[in-house]
């Protein structure tokens, strides 16, 4: 029993400890989606042996998931 | 995220590009930059997206470089608008195209994608993280972690060993990472963790082999396993030259934001969680069920929107290139 609670309390302070900034997370990247045009980026990735790699990793950091 | 690449590379984009796009999209985030900023540190928060685009460029320029082939293509894209699909945008003049919606319904529309489809996506993973990271807490003596997984090489390779089939999306990843952190792993060890347990698992790599061929698959792991182990290595060296104890300054970013703002935003996540983890749960209930609306692609008649966005997920659907946020 005690370490049911230990366990729900671990839960609940990661909770209170994360929620804001995913929140905040997760509205930019609602926010990013329809205000940037991402597919404009994405027609360049066809052209170019290094360009395309750059531009491709650098398209996926802010890109969730 | 598979179906996304796997669609950028029937679209034309070469193997280097597509290589590069399935590093960084599940490595980094500004979901998960933003809780591990909550639940690590400064310095992570900044070496994580960097060392995620270093990672994809290196191996997506040693593929072009090994196996280049050169197939000059122009990518098809989907160019739909975003906010409702209300046009395909294919002979739509970008000026007007960007003006069908007033700024209040994209913002709207955005704050919906938000809750429905970016956490939607990863609110099971990140509960499965927290209590994964809350099992570590309770569980685990400390000593244990210390010993094995306290810095070198030999940690960040047996690290690898661990984070190479797991499966685990970059948000949830990063409280199993503090609680390990807490334990006494090392920060370059447990970055190891945060790099390769996104980027690659047994279902992925299945899919890549198949996508990119033997040769580059193992071009893929290899050069994804050594720049992790550097920057890894990196990361330890980085927190002795400036005498930071991971384990003191961990979480600390969190304490500027009130109590009473921490417990609704707490509120307000469980909120968001109830309906993707309802989903989850009725998924796992009934497969079969699962499979018909998988294989017909339309929501059963009665069911909500954001089921069928759910299920549309696990198709691989070319046409869901757009904007690349088609996911697992």
């Amino acid at each position: 029993m005690t370490f049911f609670i230990n366990l729900m309390s671990e839960v609940w302070n990661i909770l209170l400890d994360a929620s804001f900034f995913i929140l905040l997370g997760i509205v930019i990247a609602g926010l990013l989606k329809v205000s940037l045009n991402p597919n404009t980026i994405l027609e360049h990735l066809g052209k170019g042996r290094f360009v395309s790699v750059v531009k491709a990793a650098f398209f996926g950091v802010p890109l969730p998931l | 995220m598979l179906p996304a690449a796997a669609s950028l590379r029937k679209q034309g984009a070469n193997k280097g590009a597509t290589t590069a796009f399935l590093i960084s999209t599940p490595e980094s985030g500004v979901d998960s930059i933003a809780v591990t900023y909550a639940l690590l540190d400064p310095l992570m928060t900044i070496v994580r997206p960097v060392a995620a685009f270093v990672t994809a460029v290196v191996a997506g320029i040693a593929e072009n470089t090994l196996f280049w082939k050169n197939e000059q293509k122009t990518l098809v894209v989907d160019r739909k608008c975003p906010v409702d699909g209300c046009c395909d945008g294919v002979d739509c003049p970008d000026e007007i195209h960007r003006h069908h919606h007033s700024y209040r319904e994209k913002v709207v529309a955005g704050l919906r994608f938000s809750y429905q489809d970016v956490w939607g996506d990863i609110a099971v993973w990140f509960f499965i993280g927290v209590f994964i990271a809350a099992f570590i807490t309770v569980l685990v003596p400390d000593e244990v972690m210390a010993t094995f997984l306290g810095g070198g090489v030999q940690s960040m390779l047996l690290m690898l060993v661990v984070g190479i089939p797991l499966y685990i999306c970059a948000t949830a990843s990063t409280p199993v990472a503090a609680a390990l952190i807490l334990k006494g792993v090392s920060p370059g060890t447990a970055l190891v963790f945060l790099l390769v347990g996104p980027a690659t698992n047994i279902t992925s790599l299945s899919v890549l082999f198949g996508l990119l061929g033997k040769k580059s698959t193992v071009l893929y792991l290899a050069s994804l396993s050594f720049c992790a182990v550097l920057f890894g290595l990196g990361v330890d060296w980085l927190y002795s030259l400036l005498d930071i104890s991971p384990v003191a300054i961990l979480g600390e970013a969190t304490e500027v934001i009130p109590e009473s703002v921490r417990w609704l935003s707490a509120l307000l996540l469980l909120a968001f969680s109830v309906q993707p983890l309802r989903f989850y749960i009725k998924k796992l209930l009934s497969p079969t069920k699962k499979q018909t609306t998988f294989i017909s692609g339309f929501p059963i008649a009665g069911e909500n929107m954001s089921k069928r966005n759910h299920d549309s997920k696990s198709t691989v659907k070319p046409t869901h290139i757009h904007n690349g946020k088609g996911k697992i």
